[in-house]
């Protein structure tokens, strides 16, 4: 499954090789424009030295954290962004269904987006700027855990891409709101979790657990406790999370597909 | 146990309703009603393997419907379907993978890439051993004359070239049953005619079930005994075509030009057997009964008073069948 999947990918990425230069238009615009986000922040700092006791360096962590996943989600799950849309209101994903595979694997594997590798690299330099700036005194275990991490933030975005995929079935667009919890959520989660009142901090971490993808694990590499009393331990439950969500967003998308079979849109 | 089973399935659709006017938008979206569609009502049919049916109707007479049930695309709001003893979207998968589909309108290749890919894909899709896929692939190749555009992204192919290319993709697995959703639409005669063949003997020799709906009946006289006709979602006929000719279609039509210098009495001329004249400067439309007159003998008559400097034969629309089939009252429901 895993071949035919790679095998898929690269028969995508060839396609888009066939526009070579509208590539590297993209994958440097995503550079200049995602760029823009710490600058944005940064800038901010030269007015304040710190945010909620936060220094621009351990705010450069959060935000790296959170970008390098939501970069890595919006390569991977680019078959459920626009181009899924599209799929449905085309009428293509009939197609999906007369091929002998999942509907998933297949949307999945219908597309791949390289050039979102502008927004890793410009957040992977942001991650070498706090680092090397901070003192964090790495063990294997935080070395772990920062990894974990990454890969648990990639499939909590994943999902929530899934879930607005999945309002395509009915609504034929994915409504505006996802990008609040894609984009929007990004943006949240550049800052501290502290510093929101109780119930959006309830949701990014209970309903929609985007704080799950860089605010514990910050805690636990920068040992910093959390003013309302969150455990910073939690950050190991991370990837645990993430599964579970992204199981609600699988089943969710199941309904979808048997929804479209018996309504036809 | 026949091949493809059908019993009284029905598919009924909700769709919101639009309002017009200024804030027909609005209004829409705050108080939505819905009107039922009855897209397909209580058709039954069987098929046997082999076979090689022309499902038909005029447009939105629920064809498309039909097909999306029999291929697992959509699950009947009522009745029971079954393919090779499954019932379609219950096994999705194993259901397909012994099934073609071509839809004439979408091409289900990769786009930006040369054909040949899209056949190297679906090899590993469908995982067809590898001899086997060089093997159709040759055949197809050889008689749909794939070789020119086998190097070509589909998005630069022709029409007629992208509809090959899309058949002998729904074929490489070696499918039971192939289902084509208006396979020769939009395509020129030598293009048509060249499906049509391929059609014939994959049939043939293959002995592949192949369903097709269209709404040229040239594709039906040429490729299938047996017609099944449907119109707003009811099944209004179903047996043979010669039958259905006989009875409702027996109506065909010599369209003529002529050259200058018509004579005075042109209007009031009507050869035997024919049922109706209709003219429209130097052209002229002769309607006659198969049964009372061939072709050849009212051309031949035609000849002897005109000079004829172009002529074509019409065959009985579709549309014109329905009709008739409705006004002998032979439609019960």
């Amino acid at each position: 499954m895993f071949s035919l999947y790679l095998r898929l990918i690269w028969a995508r990425i060839r396609g888009q090789m066939q526009y070579k230069a509208a590539f590297w238009v993209d994958l440097i615009g995503f550079l200049v424009t995602s760029g823009i986000d710490f600058v944005v922040i940064a800038i901010l700092f030269t007015r304040f030295d710190s945010l909620a006791g936060w220094s621009i360096y351990e705010i450069g962590l959060l935000y790296a954290l959170t970008q390098i996943s939501f970069s890595f989600a919006e390569m991977i799950m680019r078959g459920f962004d626009a181009p899924f849309e599209t799929m449905m209101q085309r009428g293509s994903f009939d197609g999906v269904l007369i091929r002998p595979l999942d509907s998933f694997f297949q949307v999945l594997s219908s597309e791949f987006q390289l050039r979102r590798l502008g927004r890793t690299a410009q957040a992977s330099a942001v991650l070498i700027f706090a680092l090397s700036n901070l003192a964090i005194d790495w063990t294997f275990a935080k070395i772990v855990l920062f990894v974990l991490t990454l890969i648990a933030g990639t499939i909590i975005y994943s999902a929530i891409i899934v879930i607005g995929a999945t309002i395509c079935f009915w609504t034929i667009k994915t409504p505006e709101v996802i990008n609040a919890f894609t984009h929007g959520g990004n943006q949240l989660a550049s800052y501290p979790l502290s510093i929101y009142n109780e119930w959006i901090r309830r949701i990014f971490l209970m309903v929609i657990p985007i704080a799950f993808t860089n605010y514990p694990t910050a805690l636990v590499l920068l040992n910093r406790s959390d003013p309302h009393g969150l455990a910073a331990q939690i950050a190991w439950a991370s990837p645990l999370v993430a599964l579970v969500f992204f199981g609600v967003a699988r089943l969710f998308w199941q309904y979808g597909v048997n929804s479209y079979q018996s309504t036809g849109s | 146990m026949a091949l493809i089973e059908v019993e009284n399935v029905a598919k009924t659709f909700r769709v919101a309703k639009r309002y017009e006017g200024r804030f027909g938008a609005i209004r829409s979206l705050l108080a939505r009603e819905y009107r039922e569609v009855h897209a397909v009502d209580k058709v039954s049919f069987q098929l046997e393997a082999g076979e090689m049916v022309g499902y038909i109707g005029p447009n939105g007479a629920g064809k498309s419907t039909t097909i999306k049930m029999l291929t697992g695309i959509l699950v009947p709001s009522s009745g029971r379907i079954m393919v090779a003893g499954r019932v379609p979207y219950q096994e999705r998968v194993a259901h397909v993978r012994k099934i073609g589909v071509v839809f004439g309108q979408r091409s289900q290749l990769w786009w930006d890439l040369p054909t040949i890919e899209s056949f190297e894909l679906l090899r590993h899709i469908y995982k067809i051993p590898f001899e086997r896929w060089r093997e159709n692939l040759d055949t197809f190749s050889d008689i749909l004359e794939l070789g020119p555009f086998l190097h070509t992204p589909v998005r630069q192919l022709s029409l007629g070239q992208r509809m090959r290319a899309d058949l002998a993709a729904a074929l490489l697995h070696d499918p039971n049953i192939l289902f084509l959703d208006e396979p020769t639409i939009g395509l020129d005669v030598v293009a048509k005619d060249r499906i049509r063949q391929f059609l014939q003997r994959i049939n043939k020799e293959r002995g592949t079930t192949v369903i097709l709906t269209t709404h040229d009946l040239e594709d039906i006289e040429r490729l299938c005994q047996r017609v099944i006709l449907i119109d707003h979602g009811t099944l209004i006929y179903d047996g043979a075509l010669e039958e259905l000719r006989n009875r409702f279609g027996r109506e065909r039509t010599v369209v003529i030009d002529i050259e200058n210098g018509l004579p005075d009495n042109a209007h009031d001329w009507r050869p035997i057997g024919v049922n109706s004249v209709r003219r429209e400067g130097r052209r002229f439309w002769f309607s006659f009964d198969r049964h009372a007159t061939t072709a050849a003998a009212l051309i031949g008559e035609i000849a002897q008073r005109y000079q004829i400097r172009d002529l074509t034969v019409e065959e009985p629309k579709i549309e014109t069948i329905v009709r008739q089939i409705y006004e002998s009252g032979s439609v019960t429901v």
